[in-house]
């Protein structure tokens, strides 16, 4: 009874420290200008979808029914309809549900499956790990979307196996990257003098490992979500996506199917191509804002230009002449 | 020690080969007796019971899916290293080889020239921008960059057959069908290929060219704060001088690696252009394939898509071999 | 003088960054003659290696925003000198060594042909001349069976060779000048006396102008005619080398000569200076070591920068209250 409640006590603490590392990296990328912007829209974006029912004005799936074919964008119609009369900002909103679910329950799914597997291939090591990136370079010779494909049309096209398919062939590249940082962190002084002092091999991988990939991790769910929404939208896109509900990529693939660009129907296609840019922009900000913040080297933006350009040419002038006078202060002359 | 790498890595390739090989053989044959069952052609509608059954029994001693799996197997491996990729489902079984082999000049058009094209203005333009720093060649690449990683090519693909196809009329928004059984290598052919390609590489591309350029630029700028940079200033040399035998030398291998990367990535990604603008090929083939449930052919791509990411594997690690001295004592990248 | 090879006043350094402007070199005066060792010496951070790349014009601008009241070389003066200048005498006349020969020579190009490089590029031989040349001058720095480590890549060679062919890369010119920064940090104790006597060689067969960046202050006292103490972005003492080390008149001279490990010295001699150097965009009012300074002056030293002073024809202290004078000059 007392052993059950320490496992208990164990798991509520472990996340809740997980808990605070993800508030707090919250609190840096919401310091981050790229970051902010994205997280806001995430955040908007997931609001959208939650309360899909109550914001859209028309159900998406009612069609033929006012006779309303093929309107462009119009006070009754916000964003216009179809040319079979569905109201586009509705399935808009609806196709939020699916398109934003599955990437930010896949890209979750991914950085547990790639962290797990990548972990214990580069702390065990020797056999497991052979054995391990063995699989691995399997799956990556493998070109992902043909084979989600194939699975699609063995299992069905339903919502959840879209999300295990995404995920069966989405954690191998994440764990290759994963093992080599746990490689690193395991050649360390601190790992080494931890396992000298008996630290057990679950010690050491939840005291040093996990803490030392972890930002990689929440790194590569940000740049994961936005790849899995770009994969779902292409594989709807060509007709192949889930059948259930209605998705960003799907309402395209309508578009392009019934001749959206013949009809001169532009915001059918506009519409939807704005959801998948704003919510792919959004992890992928989010993804930049946390590489900046871990690895400053890599830098992509240019803040010591920018402050250079801040600079006039007079005021570096009269540092330097501070500079000098500061120098002469002791009233005794330099030369 | 030189030629045990090389060794190595060949062995490493024909094993994940042999993999791939299983793997091919077995995904079509889970869940199901018989890879032939979901393969219903539409002229089999109309047929009675009996007929049906007939026709099923007739396919299963064709394919051979009345023999054991494990017969089967040796057979497919046996007859994949003569070059045979098996029968299509398809009226008239025709070879699963023969149909890529047909479709591949039409993707390759496709996807090598897009490679060509992003890695030759991706590398010039990285380089120039990464010299530029902080100026507006850079920020305006950083700010492209943002914005097209975030579209997806496809969607690139159907704003522009919009604005440019439908909108102005420069190019054509669906690939002309008779080209493809027309062509005979007169000069007015392939203008008309590369008029019909131009869309389609275009949007295939945009993404690419910056993806080129920001990596570029980024390498550039981690090679240019190395040391031996440094040590190549202080030694006088040109900004020429430096910029190729110094820090290209150097950059120029994890593009290497990128190039040979994409070069697979981008055959499976056709997909969906292929798609957009009706062009015939490889990408469609599976496609239609995928609608008919025809395996050999699935497979049969999906089997040559993975050779080919292989292959440009196999040649970057060696191609890694012959550029950095380190790699052949031995040692890490 | 004539004979002053490099001439320096007031050179100032600064970094403008997101959150302020890093003052790294806050003018500095410096001189090094013909034939002369000279050595800058201080903590990381000081400034030192920032400054002897503003002495090659090395730094690149942007980022970093240079000024300098006088900068000669050889008697020209090279203030305004443009890139295309420069690399006429940078490599040839002036050139530089670098604390780590690994990351300083190119990995994927042979040694031999990286010192070709000089010849071929800066002093127009031929391709064989050139060769030949570069493996003499492997030959002349020390390297054993040259001919064959001319073809071996920077990893295949120990440090000390390695560091061995990059003094000979930048020596391959007759230079008149030659900077070192930290040319032995990264080397064993053993190989660093070969290194430094090599240095010396090099230097007084050519009668060259050696600058040497190190925070070692045993380096300096076996190596160095003349040395300049510097601390966040100032020079604080300068003198020759012996009458520094005998008798230091700034306080931080003193406690760097304190902290020196030393055969027979107790643990109660052997001191060390509280604290670290102050941050760059955070350096206190008045005199910049007056936190760490143990006999510091509560007024003035908080208020106000001491001058640099002349204190004999050749010893300058930045001190308002310098240590006494022990006298033995």
């Amino acid at each position: 009874m007392k052993y059950k409640n320490n496992i208990i006590f164990a798991i509520a603490k472990s996340l809740l420290n997980t808990l605070i590392t993800l508030g707090q990296m919250i609190i840096k990328i919401w310091n981050h200008k790229k970051g902010r912007i994205g997280l806001i829209l995430v955040v908007m974006i997931s609001l959208i979808a939650i309360f899909a029912p109550f914001l859209a004005p028309y159900d998406p799936y009612d069609v033929l029914q006012r006779g309303a074919r093929g309107v462009g964008p119009s006070t009754e119609y916000f964003l216009g309809t179809t040319s079979y009369g569905q109201d586009i900002f509705s399935m808009l909103i609806y196709g939020a549900r699916v398109s934003m679910s599955i990437c930010i329950i896949t890209a979750i799914l991914i950085s547990f499956t790639g962290a797990i597997i990548g972990i214990a291939a580069g702390y065990l090591g020797k056999l497991p790990d052979a054995i391990i990136m063995r699989v691995v370079d399997v799956m990556l010779v493998i070109p992902t979307l043909p084979i989600t494909i194939v699975l699609t049309n063995l299992f069905g096209k339903s919502y959840a196996m879209l999300i295990f398919i995404f995920t069966l062939f989405g954690w191998a590249g994440l764990s290759r990257v994963v093992r080599s940082q746990v490689l690193t962190i395991k050649n360390t002084n601190y790992v080494k003098s931890a396992e000298l002092f008996g630290g057990g091999k679950w010690y050491v991988m939840t005291k040093h490992i996990l803490p030392g990939v972890s930002n990689q991790l929440i790194m590569n769910t940000a740049m994961t979500a936005a790849g899995v929404m770009i994969a779902e939208a292409g594989l709807s896109f060509l007709g192949l996506g889930n059948t259930e509900f209605i998705s960003w990529g799907k309402m395209l693939a309508e578009a392009q199917s019934s001749g959206a660009f013949l009809l001169g129907y532009w915001w059918w296609i506009i519409a939807p191509g704005i959801g998948i840019f704003a919510s792919v922009s959004a992890f992928m900000l989010i993804g930049f804002s946390l590489e900046e913040i871990f690895n400053p080297r890599m830098k992509s933006s240019n803040s010591q230009y920018k402050v250079l350009k801040t600079l006039s040419g007079t005021y570096i002038k009269e540092l330097f002449e501070q500079m000098e006078a500061a120098d002469n202060v002791g009233g005794i002359e330099n030369e | 020690m030189k030629i045990d790498y090389v060794i190595k890595r060949i062995l490493h390739t024909v094993l994940i080969f042999l993999a791939v090989i299983t793997l091919n053989f077995f995904i079509p044959r889970i869940g199901v007796d018989d890879p032939a069952e979901r393969y219903y052609p539409p002229q089999l509608g109309s047929m009675t019971d009996e007929e049906y059954d007939e026709i099923k029994a007739l396919t299963r001693e064709q394919y051979g899916f009345d023999k054991s799996n494990l017969a089967q197997y040796a057979e497919y491996v046996k007859r994949l290293f003569s070059g045979d990729l098996g029968n299509s489902f398809q009226p008239g079984r025709p070879k699963v080889m023969e149909m890529i082999l047909e479709r591949l000049p039409w993707t390759l058009v496709l996807s090598v020239s897009t490679m060509v094209i992003s890695a030759f203005f991706g590398i010039t333009y990285g380089t120039f921008a990464a010299n530029q720093r902080g100026r507006l060649a850079d920020t305006a690449l950083l700010a492209s960059s943002t914005v097209l990683t975030a579209l997806p090519s496809f969607i690139i693909a159907l704003i522009l057959s919009m604005v440019l196809g439908f909108g102005l009329g420069i190019f054509p928004c669906y690939a002309d069908s008779e080209m493809m059984t027309s062509f005979d290598w007169s000069l007015a052919e392939i203008g008309n290929v590369l008029y019909n390609a131009a869309l389609p590489i275009i949007s295939m591309r945009i993404g690419g060219i910056v993806g080129y350029a920001v990596s570029t630029r980024n390498s550039v700028i981690v090679v240019s704060s190395d040391d031996y940079i440094l040590t190549a200033r202080a030694k006088g040399l040109s900004n020429s001088r430096i910029l190729y035998s110094h820090t290209l030398t150097n950059y120029l291998l994890p593009i290497v690696t990128r190039f040979m990367m994409g070069l697979s990535g981008l055959i499976g990604g056709a997909v969906v252009i292929e798609k957009v603008f009706n062009w015939n090929g490889m990408g469609t083939l599976f496609i239609n394939a995928n609608l008919n449930s025809d395996y050999p052919l699935m497979m049969g791509v999906m089997l040559f898509l993975s050779s080919i990411a292989l292959l440009a594997n196999l040649t970057a690690d060696l191609l890694y071999f012959v550029l950095d001295p380190r790699v052949q004592d031995g040692g890490r990248r | 003088m004539s004979d002053k090879v490099l001439k320096i006043r007031s050179l100032k350094v600064i970094f403008p960054t997101e959150r302020g402007i890093i003052k790294a070199v806050e003018g500095i005066d410096f001189e090094v003659s013909k034939g002369e060792c000279v050595a800058l010496v201080g903590e990381s951070g000081c400034g030192k290696s920032v400054s002897s790349l503003a002495f090659m014009k090395l730094l690149t601008t942007p980022p970093a925003i240079i000024d300098t009241r006088v900068h000669e070389f050889d008697g020209k003066d090279i203030s305004n000198y443009t890139d295309k200048q420069m690399k006429e005498i940078v490599g040839t006349e002036m050139t530089m060594i670098f604390q780590d020969a690994l990351s300083a020579l190119n990995p994927v190009i042979k040694v031999g042909r990286q010192i070709d490089e000089i010849y071929i590029k800066k002093l127009g031989y031929s391709k064989a001349d050139a060769k030949a040349a570069s493996i003499e001058i492997l030959r002349l720095v020390g390297v054993p069976s040259p001919a064959k480590r001319y073809h071996d890549y920077p990893h295949q060679l120990s440090g000390g060779m390695r560091q061995r062919a990059l003094i000979g890369m930048s020596f391959a010119s007759n230079p008149k000048m030659m900077i070192a920064d930290e040319p032995t940090t990264a080397l064993d104790v053993t190989i660093e006396s070969q290194i430094l006597k090599l240095l010396k060689d090099l230097q007084r067969k050519n009668g060259m102008a050696l600058v040497l960046i190190t925070h070692d202050l045993s380096v300096v006292k076996r190596t160095a005619d003349r040395v300049y103490v510097m601390y966040s972005g100032k020079i604080v003492e300068e003198g020759p080398t012996d009458q520094v080390f005998n008798n230091p008149r700034h306080p931080y001279t003193k406690g760097l000569i304190n902290s020196m490990p030393k055969i027979g010295k107790t643990k109660e001699e052997f001191t060390q200076i509280p604290d670290n150097v102050p941050h760059p965009l955070n350096k206190p009012e008045g005199c910049y070591f007056k936190p760490r300074c143990s006999n510091h002056d509560p007024e003035i030293c908080k208020l106000h920068m001491p001058a640099f002073e002349n204190l004999s024809e050749y010893r300058s202290v930045r001190c308002w209250n310098p240590i006494e004078d022990a006298g033995g000059e």
